[in-house]
């Protein structure tokens, strides 16, 4: 839903074509799952970083990811010190087992690597109204029905949101209370009254939506036009010429510096 | 006379569930005319609106016999997409016919659809923000929108193709005061500045009384009355038997006799002046004309003892997280004990959130709540369930077991109580709400009537003291919603402390003794309902109009008719008392 708001905003990168948005984005995304070079990483993240205020994006968002991703991390970071398969320095032994600093700074390069893809996520999603990233999907000629789909599921997030939590108030009010149960008891109790009136209006709504739909035209044999125009403009040229040059430059340095370890680089 | 746009004849239709809702109906309804469809629920009022624009048979399929013709075009054989040229939609939820993102993109939808081109449809958008009225709105996204500016984006979003008809199931039984009377003018404004052909379906008989031309009243799936609203209302008995509501004024015209063949105007001002003259007062006054008294929010009951009281509330403060101003702010009432107490007020004034409160939903910001002396601080929300009951506006937000008597033990046993105590309790719950017929049904076999009363069962059973109605009437049927106050009134009667939340005014003045306004977060007005509706202006402020017999029985004061009538039966009786001398020449 914040997502939605934020999208209403201006800035350049509001301005930017989607799917200009988009091939930078899988620029990003591609460089960042070639390297293991952690200055390399951290660099393409201080730029994404960079571009958070200018796209009025508040940096809590960048907490709340931190906060969802941190158990994901430790995880990694540890599984990956006990067990990468080069690692020769051990920091400490847990009974027999050495957890290695090459195995720790490998998983910390990983999760840097899924951190970095994590964080332009919201680059695209909250600097791009859902009409006009729908038409950016549709100028790439995905099927219109998938592309409505995609667009109904995300108008539906916050409706199925408050459902559930005029549901979860509904059954507080009969002593039932998620939040008081342990994991167990949540698993074998606690959902079941939740989900069955959530599915249930949900399918109902669903019904009058499908009627909704029929009843505006929807299927017609006609070639369909977009209210949004997406055609490219100087700063989509600008911006694709910028990342351009500077995909380019990582690419050039990472092929010419570290090459013979095969994009497996691990360097200070 | 024209050819009809809507040509309807001998239709008969059975759903694939084997349901029939239509049997024999012929209707025909010519260009630019406003038809209104009235019936109880199940009438097979949605079933006629989806005939029109094709919907049925094409998308819900069933059984179909006779014709129905739209601007010349068989629905039968046409796609309801050519038909959707022709003919709107609108319909009851707001929220199931919005399906994008912002207001922009919904209405350019059905357009974009049709392939018609990017500039038309921006031009053609412009003029119809500025007919639903929605202009300063364009940029938001629906999610933000109230319930009334809901509807109104799903009219705009029908209107960007120049339907030349407008079909609106029940489009108003959802929202508030303010939300209906939205919509109705839009509606209105479309039938009489743009020649639009418009047919709705509604339970608010005093709108449709208002803006139709023509109206239908459809029982079992049969047109059994029609004509114009004037002609149809005065068929009061036949109205009755068919649990369809009548005007107010409608009803009085039966019950007094203006002589010869003079009948009651269905205007308030026009029929106050009929009375006059009937009473013979038109220039003389004999009794106290109506005057706006002050108001007052003082907490009448500041004084009671603790023990008496079943809700107090002190300095009460609630602000949302996220948000700087306060939803409410620094209420102060109590009720007694055995009260039944009516909470009005706009969406959006506070109601809710003090609902919220009481029950433990919400933790004020600021203040004190007590229920029955004891303060509702730090207990949880199950433990305050067996104080105070909130029964919610949407009963299939809590029904998920396989079975009513199920669904009203689950309250019990997660209060972890015995065996026998839950089977006694589920007992007397279902006599109480006379659902024991229906003890071993699924509850979503229902009605939404019964299935509300299930609702009812599982908090009575939990044996609070106060039980709160939280908009009981939403989606209900003149019938359903009887049924339904009717029982709070029997558990109010029995002992319990009964506050009901409500935009419907009549059943306030007939079953409330006391109301509360609530507005703009604040206690605008507590007083006792004889005398709430004196306050026209306050009330004005927060969109809320007495029901027509108060407002005449107001501008008949100056005849004689004493304050504080609120039921029909009282205003007749007055008017016969004060008619009765001046006719047998004893004044």
């Amino acid at each position: 839903m914040e997502a939605l708001r934020l999208a209403q905003l201006d800035s350049v990168v509001h301005r930017l074509n989607p799917l200009t948005k988009l091939f930078i984005m899988l620029l990003y995304w591609g460089t960042a799952l070639f390297t293991f070079n952690i200055p390399v990483l951290l660099m393409m993240m201080s730029l994404a970083l960079l571009l958070y205020p200018v796209a009025h994006i508040p940096l809590r968002i960048l907490r709340v990811i931190l906060t969802i991703m941190s158990a994901i991390f430790v995880i990694f970071i540890v599984i990956n010190g006990f067990m990468f398969y080069g690692g020769k320095t051990p920091l400490f032994y847990f009974f027999k087992w050495p957890f290695t600093l090459e195995g720790m700074i490998f998983g910390f390069a990983v999760c840097l690597k899924i951190l970095s893809v994590v964080m332009m996520i919201p680059l695209l999603t909250s600097t791009t109204t859902l009409p006009k990233l729908m038409a950016g999907l549709a100028a790439i000629r995905l099927p219109y029905k998938f592309i409505f789909t995609f667009g109904v599921a995300m108008r539906l997030v916050p409706l199925v949101m408050s459902t559930y939590f005029d549901i979860m108030a509904s059954q507080r009010l009969r002593g039932h209370d998620i939040a008081e149960m342990n994991y167990f008891k949540r698993l074998l109790k606690g959902y079941v009254p939740l989900f069955i009136p959530l599915v249930l209006t949900l399918l109902r709504r669903t019904a009058d939506m499908d009627v909704a739909i029929e009843s505006r035209g929807f299927g017609a044999p006609v070639e369909r036009t977009y209210l949004e125009d997406i055609r490219p403009t100087r700063i989509d040229i600008v911006a694709l010429g910028i990342s351009t040059v500077v995909f380019g430059s990582i690419f050039y340095y990472l092929f010419t510096h570290h090459a013979s370890q095969m994009g497996l680089i691990i360097q200070f | 006379m024209p050819d009809p746009i809507i040509n309807i004849e001998n239709l008969s239709y059975i759903y694939p569930s084997a349901t029939r809702a239509l049997n024999d109906v012929s209707l025909k309804v010519f260009p630019g005319e406003y038809l209104g469809i009235v019936g109880a629920n199940g009438a097979g009022k949605t079933t006629l609106c989806m005939f029109l624009n094709g919907v049925i048979p094409n998308v819900l399929g069933g059984r179909v016999s006779g014709s129905v013709h739209v601007c010349g075009m068989d629905t039968f054989e046409h796609f309801v997409f050519d038909i959707a040229q022709n003919v709107g939609l609108v319909l009851q939820d707001p929220e199931s016919q919005l399906f994008s993102a912002d207001v922009r993109s919904e209405i350019a939808f059905a357009a974009e659809n049709r392939g018609v081109p990017r500039e038309e449809i921006i031009e053609r958008m412009r003029a119809i923000l500025k007919i639903v009225r929605l202009e300063a709105l364009a940029s938001r996204l629906s999610d933000e929108l109230s319930g009334g500016q809901k509807q109104r984006l799903a009219i705009a979003a029908n209107l960007i193709v120049r339907p030349k008809i407008l079909v609106a199931d029940e489009p108003t039984s959802q929202l508030d005061p303010v939300g209906k009377e939205e919509v109705f003018s839009t509606l209105s404004s479309l039938n009489k500045d743009f020649g639009m052909t418009v047919v709705i379906a509604s339970h608010d008989v005093d709108e449709i009384e208002r803006y139709a031309d023509r109206m239908i009243v459809l029982d079992h799936g049969s047109i059994v009355l029609e004509g114009t609203p004037d002609e149809v209302f005065r068929e009061v008995d036949t109205l009755d038997r068919m649990f369809v509501h009548v005007p107010d004024l409608a009803r009085l015209g039966k019950s007094i006799n203006l002589g010869g063949d003079r009948k009651l105007s269905l205007d308030v001002s026009k029929a106050a002046a009929q009375i006059k003259t009937w009473l013979g007062v038109e220039k003389s006054t004999s009794g106290k004309p109506f005057k706006e008294p002050s108001a007052s929010s003082q907490d009448a009951f500041e004084d009671a003892a603790d023990g008496n009281l079943a809700v107090k509330v002190r300095n009460l403060t609630y602000t949302y997280p996220g948000t700087s101003a306060p939803a409410i702010l620094n209420l102060n009432f109590s009720i007694p004990k055995g009260q039944f107490v009516g909470i009005i007020g706009q969406n959006g004034g506070g109601k809710t959130t003090i609902m919220k409160c009481l029950v433990g939903l919400l933790q004020p910001s600021q203040g004190e709540i007590t229920l029955e002396n004891m303060p509702l601080t730090g207990q949880k929300v199950g433990d305050i369930a067996t104080q105070i009951g909130l029964i919610l506006q949407n009963p299939d937000t809590q029904l998920f077991c396989m079975s009513v008597e199920e669904e009203i033990r689950f309250g019990l046993e997660n209060l972890k109580l015995e065996p026998e105590e839950i089977e006694r309790r589920t007992e007397e719950a279902l006599k109480i709400t006379a659902l024991g017929e229906y003890r071993q049904l699924y509850p979503f076999k229902l009605s939404l009537g019964d299935r509300r009363k299930v609702a009812v069962a599982s908090i009575v059973a939990m044996r609070p003291q106060i039980l709160i109605f939280d908009e009981p009437l939403t989606g209900q049927d003149y019938k359903g919603r009887y049924e339904l106050v009717n029982l709070a009134a029997e558990l109010h009667r029995a002992g319990h402390t009964v506050i009901m939340i409500s935009h419907d005014m009549e059943l306030v003045a007939r079953y409330t003794q006391r109301t509360l306004v609530v507005g703009r977060g604040q206690l605008l007005l507590d007083s006792p309902t004889r005398e709430v509706f004196d306050h026209i202006t306050l009330l004005r402020e927060t969109f809320i109009e007495p029901p027509e017999i108060i407002r005449l029985a107001q501008e008949l004061r100056a005849c004689g008719l004493q304050s504080g009538l609120l039921s029909i039966d009282q205003v007749t009786e007055c008017l016969q008392k004060l008619k009765k001398p001046v006719s047998t020449g004893e004044r």
